[in-house]
């Protein structure tokens, strides 16, 4: 093989040489110790606010590296199409946020409202991404480990059953109508984010030997840590705003969850870094050598 | 398989599907001073890394290269 062919098809050395550039986890992890130092500083009565207020970093963080992922991607391709569909998600749930917010600003109760809404409809198109993204890269469920199979059924009859569970124990004849309707949507809401994980761990699974896989790490590690959340709120949805400390531990998760949204996003523009890179020095290479 | 005049096409769009748009756009440019035989090995290299050896060969033949 000729030693430009050589240099042109050796990814390896421009991907370390990438990834010593950019930290990005190291980053994230930073911003994600600075908004828990945050939250446990004591501020008294506007506790609940202020932190209502920090923890909006987290949406603000996550939706900033989908725009600047897309941007280095381009807008158009199914690639950028699954982004737009997360991003959208995302947004959703930003804009379910800010009522939360401004509610807990008014002093009303923030559960139900308007604010279940964008979430739950933000979780419809969470699944519509996963699906996409599946399809794009034909996720192929005969292809996978038979074990891995049957341990993805059992996690997910285990979801199924613990959040069926807490929605039936959650369910409260003396609550409105609506309230209960909400509390019940919320667990088939943690139950598509529940399946939406395993999809990811199988894709993970079927590319274990591939760059494209550690994306979707930090997605499934996303899911996982809101799925655990919503749990712990479906059990006590009065901790949303209440100021004890289960607030903050429910806000810790939340926001380390659209942190890691934002590694996802920030994971696929270090791969598209990578491949723009490689053809980027193979035509320096070509300059240099005419 | 694709015609040898087809294969330069697909393998951009094999690129514009899982890289993006300005990615297969820069490969384009790369690709047009290459032979056939040197984008296929350019691209299998690249795809073998990015997703796997075998997804790589399953792209490959659902794209007829």
């Amino acid at each position: 093989m000729s030693h430009k062919l050589e240099m042109l098809l050796s990814g390896t050395d421009y991907r370390a040489t990438i990834m010593k550039k950019f930290r990005f986890s190291l980053l994230l992890l930073l911003i994600y110790t600075l908004i828990l130092v945050g939250f446990f500083i004591n501020r008294g009565e506007q506790q609940v606010v202020i932190n209502k207020i920090i923890y909006l970093l987290g949406p603000i963080i996550s939706l900033v590296a989908g725009g600047i992922t897309l941007h280095r991607l381009g807008w158009q391709g199914k690639r950028a199409t699954v982004i737009k569909y997360i991003m959208m998600a995302l947004g959703l749930w930003f804009l379910g946020e800010m009522v939360t917010m401004f509610m807990i600003l008014m002093g009303k109760e923030p559960y139900p409202s308007l604010a279940d809404v964008f979430f739950l409809i933000g979780y419809g198109v969470f699944s519509f991404a996963v699906v996409s993204e599946a399809k794009l890269f034909e996720l192929n469920w005969n292809r996978l480990d038979r074990f891995l199979l049957i341990i993805l059924c059992i996690v997910f009859a285990l979801i199924v059953g613990i959040v069926g569970y807490i929605s039936v124990i959650g369910y409260k004849p003396s609550e409105s109508l609506l309230s209960n309707l909400t509390t019940v949507s919320w667990s088939i809401g943690d139950i598509i984010m529940g399946g939406l994980g395993l999809v990811l761990l199988a894709m993970m699974w079927q590319y274990k030997n591939s760059i494209a896989k550690n994306a979707w790490v930090w997605f499934m590690a996303a899911t996982m840590v809101n799925l655990f959340a919503d749990t712990i709120y479906n059990l006590n949805p009065e901790a949303i705003s209440n100021g004890s400390i289960l607030t903050i531990i429910l806000d810790s998760f939340w926001v380390g969850a659209y942190l890691l949204f934002a590694g996802y996003f920030l994971e696929i523009y270090k791969d598209i870094q990578w491949a723009q890179s490689k053809v980027s020095d193979s035509k320096e290479l070509h300059k240099s050598e005419s | 398989m694709v015609d040898k005049g087809e294969i330069k096409k697909m393998a951009i769009q094999i690129l514009h599907d899982y890289l993006g748009v300005t990615t297969s756009k820069l490969y384009k440019n790369f690709y047009m001073n290459q032979t056939e035989e040197m984008v296929l090995i350019s691209l299998k290299e690249l795809l073998t890394e990015y997703i796997g050896e075998s997804q790589a060969r399953d792209a490959f033949i659902r794209y007829g290269l």
